[in-house]
């Protein structure tokens, strides 16, 4: 028996009125896997990522998560956004913005429990941000916050980890600890983690996925400049870094 | 002041006015504060407006304006969710239509029906000295369901109010929350419309939560700051019209109104000195 794909994608095709944005689009990930999705600006990324959450219905092909449709399998998926969707000055500390990821493990009705204010604490614990649990939400800069919604998407005990431009507002050193964290989350959890820094993700990922309107996949070792210069075209020149 | 607590020993339809007031300032307190941090004043002044419809309606047929009120309002509270659930685009433009649309047809009903004419006023700008006796029981009541609902559904509340698009990943019915949260806001505005009128009510709703905004940085903190304010300025409002003979709804709101200006400038001065001191501290 085969094990069941973490994300199956199957000739997926999405259009916003007359732009097509996504076309015939094929992807499995297996479980565990790291997998890095890169592409150039309105390439299509957070569409994808939204048709995986079920935030979007497919217009063509057909989506599986976890053996389920992207609805159903909604709450076994964390997902950090690149932009919080809520307003920075609501008034509400960090501990309770990570709480609210156990809403969906037992019931909903009636007052907080403490198993969940535990999980909440031990999940900012793991992304190293415990002290900020008593902080307001709209005093935090843009890598505080980025490891509070990291911490919200793990309290929810999830099987695959969604990030959407973890990096962006983070400097290099703190961009480096994530890496290491989601390298060690990896080890239990499939993670799919779209970035626009395809060098720097090479090091870390196990498979490339790049997306412009269609998507190809690659090796690590495989991403070339020829690979680039298809996805981006011929203007992009690759340079090679290490950190 | 003092012949107002004179008064207020010897009459009962003062103590009947005082106890409406601190009944309706506890609905103002627990959904105002969601009004304020949710940013939906103006559906709830939409709300507010398009009750008169159903008042002007239930005078013409005979029926008790409040429970024409109620119906209204939450008739209206779903209409205007459901439009801003799934059709984004027009929404402040349909607010707005219904809104006048509302006051429209009641103004219609009112004027069809005979003798009856003084009470627009009341209905417009309230009269909490005409509340009735039997009307209490009707106010708390809506009180208790105002409370009990939100007590249980505390955490889907809170987690709609904040982030939407983070509720439904993690199976909140969204939809449903944020429809009960406007029918909520409709029953408060029926218990308020007791007090100041359907046209103050949407200052009642949102100056004591947003003043207690500028000092506590939690919801329930909100709404009990909001609920002690709102206590506040419904009694006080009443004690300070009493002796000039003004009406006491636009007392409230011009005291609530001059403590939310006084109380922005303040806060805003305090920003200004916790960051002046930590820029100048060693």
């Amino acid at each position: 028996m085969t094990t069941v794909p973490a994300i199956l994608v199957e000739d997926l095709s999405f259009s916003y009125g007359d732009s097509r944005v996504l076309e015939q689009i094929q992807l499995s990930i297996a479980p565990r896997e790291f997998v890095g999705l890169v592409g150039p600006n309105a390439g299509g990324k957070s569409t994808l990522l939204k048709l995986i959450l079920g935030l979007l219905k497919p217009q063509a092909g057909r989506i599986q998560v976890l053996g389920q449709t992207p609805r159903q399998a909604a709450r076994r998926i964390g997902y950090v956004p690149q932009f919080p969707s809520f307003p920075r000055d609501f008034p509400i500390s960090v501990e309770q913005v990570v709480v609210m990821g156990r809403l969906g493990i037992g019931s909903m009705l009636g007052w907080q429990r403490k198993v969940d204010r535990d999980a909440a604490r031990h999940a900012l614990q793991e992304v190293d941000a415990l002290d900020l649990a008593r902080r307001r939400i709209g005093t935090l800069s843009g890598g505080q916050l980025q490891r509070v919604l990291l911490a919200r998407a793990l309290t929810g005990e999830p099987e695959i980890l969604i990030l959407d431009e973890p990096t962006a507002n983070i400097d290099q050193r703190v961009e480096s600890d994530v890496f290491a964290l989601l390298a060690t989350l990896n080890q239990h959890l499939t993670i799919l983690l779209v970035s626009h820094d395809i060098a720097f993700i090479s090091d870390y990922v196990s498979r490339v996925a790049c997306l412009n309107r269609t998507l190809i996949c690659h090796g690590t070792t495989e991403v070339n400049s020829d690979a680039i210069q298809q996805l981006y075209g011929s203007h992009v020149r690759l340079v090679a870094h290490r950190h | 002041m003092n012949e107002f607590l004179l008064a207020l020993g010897q009459h009962a339809f003062l103590q009947t006015a005082l106890l409406a007031g601190l009944l309706a300032s506890l609905g103002c307190g627990v959904i105002g504060t969601f009004v304020v941090v949710k940013r939906i004043a103006f559906m709830a002044g939409g709300i507010a407006h398009s009750v008169l419809g159903g008042m002007g309606a239930a005078l013409y047929y005979g029926v008790d304006p409040l429970l024409g009120a109620l119906s209204a309002a939450i008739f209206t509270a779903l209409l205007i969710g459901t439009i801003r659930l799934f059709w984004k685009t027009q929404e402040d433009t349909l607010i707005g239509a219904l809104w006048a649309v509302g006051m429209a047809i009641g103004i219609l009903f009112i004027a069809k029906t005979p003798g009856y004419a003084n009470d627009l006023m009341s209905f417009l700008f309230g009269n909490i000295l005409l509340v009735p006796t039997r009307e209490l029981w009707f106010m708390a009541a809506l009180d208790l369901i105002l409370i009990l609902t939100v007590a249980i559904f505390y955490r889907p509340f809170l987690a709609v109010t904040f982030d939407e698009e983070f509720a439904r990943l993690r199976g909140v019915p969204v939809a449903f929350f944020y429809l009960l949260l406007l029918c909520l806001v409709a029953v408060t505005v029926v218990l308020l419309i007791q007090v100041v009128g359907l046209i103050l009510v949407i200052a009642l709703l949102t100056l004591p939560a947003a003043i207690a905004g500028h000092y506590v940085h939690s919801l329930g903190g909100m709404m009990i700051i909001a609920t002690l304010l709102g206590g506040m300025f419904t009694a006080l409002g009443l004690a300070l019209s009493y002796e000039p003979d003004l009406p006491a709804g636009p007392t409230m709101i011009l005291l609530a109104g001059s403590v939310y200006l006084l109380s922005a400038l303040l806060s805003q001065a305090l920003r200004w000195r916790r960051a002046r001191h930590q820029a100048t501290a060693r």
